[in-house]
Order: structure tokens, then sequence, then C-alpha cells
């Protein structure tokens, strides 16, 4: 898990969706449409890895 | 008129604050922002040496922080006061004037052609804005495309992730008339032609930010407000079915192919937050041009920068919206404190139910949240002053109401996941009306005599308050 501190504490927020890098752990937030799409994989900004979004929530 | 970045910041100088020392194009040039922001001051700033990431300076210098000041944005529309900015919003951009066309010989922005293998979107100095961002964006390009079934353009701002030299995604959000011309090419299997055009005279981009039905021609809007045509010119892959402003610093063209999508964000937002990850087309570009002596100019988002001229636009197309049903409205500010979900409306003797009448156009509005309705004896251009009205007149029970189930912006971080709609609130912190049968019941005001006040002037302006606390 990346020790830099995030923007929200998702742990008590409902409202947004984190995914977790499975290369590097860093954990960000994404949209209820890049949640659902099938399409396009999440893109992680810190190493670049794509990955899927249905397979690495986070939280 | 030739109106165009370089002449106005020449008309500005002395409020501008040219930065000649290196400055990071990720992160540092917008903590200078947040830094100045803090510090509740607002000059435009000149990067003259944008560092990038591999220790080079960037050959195009930085414009940002352009449209921080209400004062000076309302200055540049020929305003005296900002105050005065709703009305004149509203009135001018309700009375559309025709743009004139320029040959490309004429036209500053295409004074240099790159196209083809010399179209690099990377050589920009794109600005890399907030930590969690994934890279630099184009956050003052003016996405420009056009309805297909009628010729009509459509020019707003929308941010682009600079991905490789010639692609970078490109987010319309689903509401836009962008969106809307992005999906009719599409739905015909076409890719949609676009332009994405940056830096002008703070007058144009707020001309082309005029909130318009669909479809509407900016370009007539802009035209209205600094009351001439504004030149444009043929774009070089679109011709004159995209058209771009001849006086304008950069251009971007190229295609967004149908049903080519990508991961884009996560991006700090107007809201202050940021937001997720998401789904966006992609642009294919095909050409860049520019002056010679471009300035390359950066909205710093979620900041007074891109608050400030997107508000005061809001606040012409409220002014005109609500005036329609409450002829009383005298006045509207979108404040940037309120993002943009918060709306001031002020009233001089309304009618019985008037108040309401306009708060409830006001709530129509997708992004306005909440509305409070003031009297003339409120300043809604000062927070002190509108909560000192929130806090003595009204009870709640009484001057508030609720509507659910309205359009909202999405981006609001308290809606529940997956809501498309939001809960809005009007509030009327005027007075109780009179019955017209007796006087109206005004609460006496605390004041000192006017002599009073101008002798305290007199006695502070002798003296040093360089170090008195501000808050």
């Amino acid at each position: 898990m990346s020790d830099r501190p995030l923007p929200y504490d998702w742990e008590r927020d409902g409202n947004t969706l984190w995914v977790a890098c499975p290369s590097c752990a860093w954990t960000f937030p994404i949209t209820s449409s890049m949640a659902e799409s099938d399409k396009v994989d999440c893109f992680c900004p810190a190493c670049e890895t794509e990955f899927s979004p249905r397979e690495n929530r986070a939280g | 008129m030739i109106r165009s970045l370089e002449q106005y910041l020449d008309s500005i100088a002395q409020q501008v604050w040219h930065v000649q020392e290196p400055v990071a194009l990720r992160h540092g040039v917008t903590a200078l922002q947040y830094e100045l922001d803090r510090r509740r001051s607002y000059p435009p700033l000149v990067i003259h040496k944008p560092l990038r990431e591999d220790g080079s300076v960037a050959e195009i210098p930085v414009v940002t922080n352009l449209t921080a000041s209400r004062e000076l944005v309302a200055a540049a529309l020929g305003l005296s006061d900002h105050r005065q900015n709703a009305a004149f919003y509203g009135g001018r951009t309700g009375e559309p004037q025709d743009p004139v066309v320029i040959p490309r010989s004429e036209a500053p922005v295409q004074q240099v052609v790159l196209e083809g293998s010399r179209a690099d979107v990377t050589g920009l100095p794109g600005v890399w804005q907030h930590e969690l961002d994934p890279g630099a964006y184009l956050t003052a390009a003016h996405a420009t495309t056009y309805d297909p079934d009628t010729g009509v353009d459509n020019t707003a701002i929308q941010r682009c992730w600079l991905k490789t030299p010639r692609r970078m995604s490109y987010f319309p959000y689903p509401f836009t008339h962008n969106y809307r011309n992005m999906s009719k090419f599409w739905a015909r299997g076409e890719p949609c032609p676009i332009a994405f055009w940056i830096g002008h005279h703070p007058a144009i981009l707020m001309g082309t930010q005029a909130k318009l039905k669909y479809p509407e021609s900016h370009w007539r809007a802009a035209s209205a407000l600094i009351g001439e045509p504004l030149r444009l010119v043929p774009s070089v892959t679109h011709g004159e079915a995209v058209m771009v402003p001849a006086d304008a610093e950069i251009v971007v063209e190229g295609f967004v192919p149908p049903n080519v999508l990508a991961a884009d964000g996560p991006f700090g937002e107007y809201t202050g937050y940021m937001g997720g990850q998401t789904v966006a087309p992609v642009c294919e570009v095909t050409c860049i041009t520019r002056r010679e002596r471009a300035l390359y100019h950066d909205y710093g988002s979620g900041l007074t920068d891109m608050l400030v001229p997107d508000n005061m636009a809001m606040e012409g197309k409220l002014y005109a919206l609500i005036k329609a049903v409450a002829p009383s409205l005298t006045n509207v500010y979108v404040p940037a404190s309120g993002r943009r979900l918060h709306a001031y409306l002020q009233f001089s003797d309304p009618n019985p139910g008037e108040v309401r009448d306009g708060l409830t156009a006001a709530l129509s509005y997708r992004r306005i949240k909440t509305a409070i309705g003031f009297d003339q004896d409120t300043d809604i251009f000062d927070d002190d002053r509108v909560n000192w009205a929130l806090a003595t007149r009204v009870q709640w029970s009484r001057d508030s109401f609720v509507v659910d189930g309205l359009s909202t912006s999405i981006l609001d971080p308290s809606l529940p996941y997956g809501q498309k709609t939001g809960s809005k609130m009007g509030i009327d912190a005027t007075l109780p009306r009179g019955t017209g049968r007796g006087p109206r019941p005004i609460v006496p005001r605390s004041t000192v005599s006017t002599a009073a006040v101008q002798a305290a002037a007199q006695l502070l302006e002798g003296s040093d308050h360089t170090h008195w606390p501000r808050f």
C-alpha cells in the first residue's frame, strides 16, 4: 500500500469507489462508469499498469 | 478591435506576475496558485521557464491564474464594477451577433502549422496539476465540434490528458453539447471532427462560455458579449466545418474515432475533490497550429482561476432565466466559495411568492444545489453580510424548502453512489412582506452616523496596519 496520504478516507466514504493497483498497490478513486465498464481497464497513474477495475476493488 | 492574450497582458502589465525563475510543470505551477489563493492574491502569472520532468525548459511560456480575479475579468469585459456582470452578461449574450471569417494567411494562430508527425502534443507545456492526476493535461482547451444535423458550432472547455505525441484522452461530460455532437457522428459510424483552441483575451474566453440551448452558436454569443464580430478562421484539417478563433494562441486539431475509449483521470475537479478515473473517448491528433510567439494557457482546476469565469457566465444565464419569472430580481452572484453549486439572488420589492418563484427557477439550473434570496440591503457579494441575513431573517420551517429528484452535478461528492438526481434547497432570506395595509416589518439595523464613519476612516488612514491580524 502506498504511504502517500489519500484525499478521502474510503473506509468512511460510501460514495466513492476505490481500486488498488495489483502491481504497486497505489490506490485511487474510480467512477461508476469505470467500475461498470467491461471494455476499458484502469490505468495506474503510479506505475502505468493496466488492470481490471472489477477484480481490484479496494476496501 | 483585434483582441489577443498578449495584448491583454500588456494592458494590465502592473497586475501581472512574470515569473522568471524555472517552475516545474509537475505540481510547481499549480502550487504557486494555491499559495496565492491562500494569501487572497490573484495576479495572472506568466511562467517564462516552465520546467519539464527531464529538466529541460519548455519553449512556450505558460500563462495561468489569468481569470482568478473577478475584478480583472469584469474589467476585461469593460465593466467598471464586477457587480454589474449578471445583467450585462445575460443581456448581451441574449442578442447574438455574427462573427467574421478571415483568410488563413491573416490568422495569427496559423502562423506556425505542424501536420502529421510534426504535430506533437507532448511538446506543449501541459501542466500536471494535482498529486493524484495521472499526468499532464490540457486544462484550457476549448473543444470545438459541430452538430452534423445543422452545422451549428459548439465550443466548451474540456480536459485532455496528453498521452502520446498524437493521442490524448478527451472528456466531454455526458450531458454536454459536444457529447451530443460526438454521439451523432458515432451513430453514423463516423469519427467526430474536433479542434481545441487554447489561449485568448479573457473577454473571448468569457463569451465562449455562454450557457446556451442546443444547438446554438457560441461564436455568435461571444461576438455579442464583446460587442463586435469575433474573428474566426477555418481549421487546417476540417476547413469551414470547424472554425477556430483566429487570434487564439494554439490550436490542436484531430478526430474522435467512434467507440474508442480509454481510462481518463483521476482529475482534480471544480468541487475541490478528486474526480475518479473514468472512461473517456480519445482524440487522434492531425495538426497543431500556433502563433510564432505563442503563450500556453492553463486553468487551475478547482481554483478561483477556473471558478470565476464559469460562475460569471452562470450568473448571466441565471439572471435571464430567473428574470423571466421574477421581474423584481436585481442581481445574481455565484460565489466561488460555493464552487458552482450556490446562487445568491437579490430582489427589490418582490410580489408575494416571487422570491420563491425565482428560487425555484434557479434550482432548475442543473448545477445549482442551493439558491438563496436576499433583500436589496444585503450585499450578496460579501459572505459576511450573507451570513448575517441568514442568521437574522430566516425561520427554516417558514423560509426554506427542499426539492428532490432534480438534475444535478454528478461531480458533487455528497451524491450517493450511482444516483443521478439531487436534493436541492431554496432559502428565502428576505424580510417578510407586509400585507399592503400597513407599515412593512423592517427590522431596524444598528448603525453609526456617516460623519462618525468618515472620521474613523480618516483616523485609520494615518495608521500603519500592515501587521494587524486579518482574521
